[in-house]
C-alpha cells in the first residue's frame, strides 16, 4: 500500500452518527452510524422498508416536510442534519451529486436534454453559455454517449433508459462533486446495461476521486462493486465493514441469510444434483412444444417483429427458462402459449393438443392444464376479494366438485404454499408481497394443472422473499410433478431453478439447451454478454 | 437441503405490513355533524307528524306573518301557517324527488358507462356520442325543457333532473370500468375459466363502483338544489304543496317577513352541505 493510498483510506469525507429519521410519529431509521472514506464506494444494502432510501434523502437534505431528523452527518466540516437550506443549496449538486433510480422520470419530457443540461452546468465555474455547452458535450462523450450533439438536441423519450442514465451520471459528475449518492441507479435497467453503467461509475470514481454512496437492494452488485458494506434492516445497521470481509464471513444472522438467498452467490442452492432430468431419452415426448412461432405488430415499414420464429420444447416434470432482456419477446411468447394472443405463424401444442385454431370451449379445456403466475402480485389479485374466493375462483369457474370439496381443495392449496386457515378471510391488501405471491401460486395450483407458467414470479419481491417463493416452487414441482415454464431476466436465478433454457433477443432464439451446457459453454456472443453481466463477488 | 425446503419461510416486508395499509377509521367531527343533519332530514320525511303538531295546510289568519318565536320556530306565512311545519311536511317530497333523480342518473348513466367501458368498440362510440349530446346542453336548461314537455309536477322535475345527470355518471363509470377492465386480475380470471359476464359483475363492477357511488351521494345535494330551483320557478307541484324550493319562491313576495325565505333556504343549504361533506369523506376513504 503506497503512502497516497494510505491517506485516501483513512481520510473520511462523510461521517454519519446516530442518524434517526421519523415520518410523522413513525421512526424508520434508528440511530445509524457509518462513514464514507474519500474515494471509497460504500454500499448501503437492505430490502424494501429498511430505510436505505431515507438515509440517502437525509444525506441529500431532501427529506419531506414533516419528517424529524436527529443525530449528525458530518460532511467535510458541515453537519448536513442541521445545515440550513440556504447553505445546503450551495452543497447540493456542486459537492454532493445525486443519481436517481429511474432515469425516465428524472428528466422533464417536454424539454430537450441540452436545455436541461445547461441548468446543471450552471453549477460549474464555466463563465459563458458556450463554455458550459462545451463542458456538457465533453462529459457526455466521457460517459460513453457516442453522438453528444444528437443527445443535446434530443428529448428524453428519444433516448433509451441506459442512455438517459448516462446523461444523468454525466451531469452529476460535471461539477466535480466530492460525494455522489446513487439510489438504485440500475434497477430500472436491463442486466447488460446495468453492468456497463456500474463499470462507468467505477471508472469515474477512480478518475475523479469521487466517493460513492451506493444505495441498493442487490447484495451481489454491492459485493462486486463496493469497498465497504452497510447492511440495513428495519432502520438498524445489522452489520458493516469491508465488503470482502462481510462477504466471506458475515457476522450477523441477517447478512448470512441475505448471502444465502442471493442467487448469484449460491448458484447450486436448489440443484438436487442426483438426477439429470433433461436426458429423458427420445421416447419421452415433449409436454409443451412451440415451433416456429411468430407475432408481428403494426404494418408495412413500421412492423415490429415481437416474436420471430421461436421454437422450443419442454419435457414433462422439468423447468424450462425463457431468458431475455426487455423487448426480447419472452412475454409475448408466453401470452401466445396461454392463448391470450394469436400467433401470426407457427404452432404451439400442449400435450399434443394445439392451443390455437380451436373453439373457445377447447381453449378453455387446454387452459385447465395451463396456469399462469403473474409477475406482480400487487395487481394480479382482485383487492375486493377474500383469499379463499381468489384461490377458489378457478374451481368455481370450471365447476369442479361440490361446494365442500372445493372448500377443501382451497384449504389444501393454501396449506401447500404455507398459508394457514387464518389467511382464508383476508383480502390482498392485508398481505405482504410474498404472501400475495403465495396466494397467486395457490390459485394456479388449485386446478392441479400439469403446466405452470411463471412470468418473472419474483422480480417484484425482496431477495429473502424470493428465496422463500423459489424454495416453495421447487418443492411443489418435486411433490406434484409439475412442468414449469420460467420467464426471467435474472440469469443467476435461472441457473438455480431451470433444467433447460432458451435465450431470446429481439424476438429470436439466440441459444437453447441444457442450463449446465449454456452456462458453462455459451456458444453465442450475446449469451456470454448476459453471463458476464451477472455480478460476482470479487 | 430438503429440510430447508419443507419448512416454508413466510417473510413479510415491512413496507406492506398489514397495519400500515389498513385505513384508519377516525370519522371527522364535521362528518358526524353532517350525518346528524341528514338523519334529522330523513326522519322529517318519514314521520313529519312526530316533529310538529301543527298543520302545514291550515293556519290561523289572525297570526299571519309572525316572526320566529317559541310557538312558531320559523315564524308564520301570509295565511298564518306554521312555516316549520310546512318545511317538515315538504321534506318528504323534496328528498324523495332528489333520490329519484339520483337513482335515474346512477342506474342509466352507470349502465351506459359500464357497457361502453367494458364492450368498447362500436358500442362505446355510439353511447359516447349520446353522452356528448347530453353534455352539450346545459344541465339545468335540459331539465327545464324536459319538465316543460312532461308537465309541471314534482315527480317530473325529478325525472328531468335525473336525465340531465346521466352524462356525468356515464363518463365516470366508463373511465372507472376501463381502468378496472385493464387490470391484471381480470385477465387472471379469464385464465381461470371465467366468462366475460363473470369478469364484469364479479371483478370490474366491485372495483369500479366506489367513485361512482361517491358521485351519486354528491349528486343528491345537487339534485335537491336543482329540484328546488325548478319548484321556485313553478315547475313543481302547485301550492299548498310545500316543497322547499316552492317555500322560498312564495316567501320572496313578503320582503317584510325575510324568515319566509331564509328558513327554508337555510334548511336547503345545510342539507346540501352535509351531503357534500359526506361525499367527499367517502371518496377519500375509498382512495386510501
Amino acid at each position: 500500500m503506497t503512502v497516497l493510498e494510505e491517506r485516501i483510506t483513512t481520510d473520511t469525507l462523510l461521517t454519519v452518527r446516530g442518524l434517526t429519521v421519523a415520518y410523522g410519529g413513525t421512526e424508520v431509521v434508528h440511530g445509524v452510524d457509518f462513514t464514507v472514506g474519500r474515494g471509497r464506494t460504500v454500499a448501503v444494502i437492505g430490502e424494501s422498508g429498511s430505510g436505505k432510501s431515507t438515509i440517502a434523502k437525509a444525506v441529500l437534505g431532501l427529506l419531506p416536510a414533516g419528517s424529524t431528523v436527529s443525530g449528525s452527518a458530518d460532511f467535510a466540516g458541515d453537519d448536513l442534519v442541521t445545515l440550513p437550506d440556504q447553505r445546503f443549496r450551495t452543497l447540493r449538486g456542486r459537492r454532493i451529486g445525486f443519481i436517481p433510480q429511474d432515469p425516465a422520470t428524472a428528466l422533464n419530457p417536454v424539454r430537450t436534454i441540452g436545455s436541461q443540461a445547461l441548468e446543471a452546468a450552471a453549477l460549474t465555474d464555466a463563465p459563458t453559455t458556450e463554455a458550459r455547452r462545451a463542458a456538457v458535450l465533453a462529459v457526455f462523450e466521457r460517459v460513453g454517449l457516442t453522438d453528444p450533439e444528437r443527445v443535446w438536441r434530443s428529448y428524453p423519450h428519444e433516448l433509451s433508459g441506459g442512455m438517459l442514465q448516462r446523461v444523468l451520471i454525466g451531469l452529476t459528475v460535471l461539477p466535480e462533486p466530492d460525494l455522489v449518492v446513487a439510489d438504485e441507479p440500475t434497477s430500472a435497467l436491463d442486466v447488460t446495461i446495468q453492468k456497463r453503467i456500474l463499470d462507468l461509475l467505477q471508472q469515474l470514481r477512480a478518475e475523479r476521486g469521487i466517493s460513492l454512496l451506493f444505495i441498493t437492494h442487490d447484495l451481489a452488485v454491492a459485493a462486486e462493486r463496493a469497498d465497504d458494506l452497510v447492511v440495513l434492516r428495519d432502520g438498524v445497521v445489522e452489520e458493516q465493514g469491508p465488503a470482502a470481509e462481510v462477504f466471506r464471513a458475515p457476522q450477523s444472522e441477517y447478512a448470512r441469510l441475505l448471502r444465502a438467498d442471493v442467487p448469484a452467490l449460491s448458484p447450486d442452492r436448489y440443484r438436487s444434483g442426483d438426477v439429470d432430468r433433461t436426458d429423458a431419452g427420445p421416447d419421452h415426448p415433449a409436454h409443451i412444444s412451440v415451433s416456429g412461432v411468430a407475432r408481428h405488430y403494426g404494418q408495412g415499414d413500421r412492423t415490429v417483429r415481437a416474436v420471430d420464429g421461436v421454437s422450443f420444447d419442454v419435457r414433462a416434470g422439468t423447468t424450462h427458462a425463457l431468458v431475455g432482456e426487455s423487448g426480447s419477446g419472452k412475454t409475448t411468447t408466453v401470452r401466445m402459449l396461454l392463448g391470450l394472443e394469436r400467433p401470426d405463424a407457427g404452432v404451439i401444442a400442449v400435450d399434443g393438443a394445439e392451443v390455437h385454431g380451436r373453439s373457445k370451449a377447447e381453449l378453455r379445456r387446454v387452459r385447465r392444464q395451463l396456469q399462469l403466475v403473474y409477475q406482480n402480485p400487487f395487481t394480479s389479485l382482485d383487492p375486493t376479494w377474500q383469499v379463499r374466493r381468489i384461490v377458489g375462483e378457478p374451481l368455481d369457474r370450471f365447476r369442479i366438485g361440490t361446494r365442500a370439496s372445493r372448500a377443501a381443495a382451497v384449504r389444501e392449496a393454501l396449506e401447500s404454499v404455507g398459508l394457514d386457515e387464518r389467511y382464508m378471510r383476508r383480502r390482498p391488501t392485508d398481505l405482504s408481497g410474498g404472501q400475495r405471491q403465495r396466494v397467486a401460486i395457490a390459485r394456479a395450483l388449485v386446478l392441479r394443472p400439469e403446466v405452470v407458467v411463471l412470468d418473472e414470479p419474483t422480480s417484484a419481491l425482496d431477495v429473502t422473499v424470493q428465496a422463500g417463493i423459489i424454495g416453495l416452487l421447487t418443492r411443489l414441482q418435486r411433490e406434484l410433478g409439475l412442468t414449469y415454464l420460467f420467464v426471467s431476466h435474472d440469469l443467476a436465478l435461472v441457473r438455480q431453478v431451470a433444467d433447460t433454457v432458451t435465450v431470446l433477443r429481439h424476438g429470436r432464439v439466440v441459444e437453447s439447451g441444457a442450463v449446465e451446457q449454456v452456462f458453462h459453454d455459451p456458444q453465442h456472443e450475446y449469451t456470454r454478454t448476459l453471463l458476464d453481466a451477472v455480478p460476482a463477488a470479487s | 437441503m430438503s429440510a430447508d425446503l419443507t419448512t416454508v419461510r413466510v417473510t413479510t416486508s415491512p413496507a406492506v405490513r398489514t397495519g400500515k395499509r389498513r385505513r384508519r377509521q377516525v370519522v371527522p367531527p364535521t362528518v358526524l355533524l353532517s350525518f346528524a343533519v341528514l338523519v334529522v332530514v330523513l326522519l322529517w320525511s318519514l314521520a313529519p307528524g312526530v316533529f310538529t303538531g301543527q298543520s302545514a295546510v291550515t293556519g290561523d289568519t289572525a297570526a299571519k306573518l309572525q316572526a320566529p318565536s317559541a310557538a312558531h320556530w320559523f315564524g308564520t306565512d301570509y295565511l298564518g301557517r306554521d312555516l316549520y311545519a310546512r318545511v317538515v311536511h315538504g321534506t318528504a317530497s323534496s328528498v324523495t324527488s332528489a333520490l329519484v333523480a339520483v337513482a335515474i342518473g346512477l342506474v342509466v348513466g352507470g349502465l351506459i358507462g359500464l357497457a361502453s367501458g367494458f364492450l368498447r368498440g362500436w358500442v362505446d362510440v355510439l353511447l359516447g356520442r349520446v353522452v356528448d349530446v347530453l353534455l352539450a346542453i346545459p344541465g339545468f336548461l335540459l331539465a327545464v325543457v324536459i319538465v316543460s314537455s312532461l308537465g309541471f309536477h314534482t315527480i317530473n322535475a325529478a325525472v328531468a333532473t335525473g336525465i340531465s345527470a346521466i352524462a356525468a355518471f356515464a363518463r365516470l363509470a366508463r373511465a372507472e370500468t376501463l381502468k378496472a377492465r385493464g387490470a391484471t386480475f381480470v385477465e387472471a380470471s379469464t385464465l381461470a375459466g371465467g366468462s366475460g359476464a363473470h369478469a364484469l359483475f364479479r371483478h370490474v363492477l366491485p372495483n369500479a363502483y366506489r367513485s361512482v357511488l361517491a358521485l351519486a351521494v354528491l349528486n343528491i345535494g345537487t339534485s335537491i338544489l336543482v329540484i328546488a330551483s325548478l319548484a321556485f320557478l313553478g315547475y313543481g307541484d302547485a301550492p299548498p304543496a310545500s316543497d322547499w324550493g316552492l317555500l322560498v319562491a312564495s316567501g320572496k313576495t313578503y320582503p317584510t317577513a325575510p324568515w319566509l325565505v331564509y328558513a327554508p333556504a337555510v334548511v336547503i343549504v345545510l342539507t346540501v352541505l352535509s351531503v357534500n361533506r359526506i361525499s367527499r369523506w367517502l371518496r377519500k376513504a375509498g382512495r386510501s
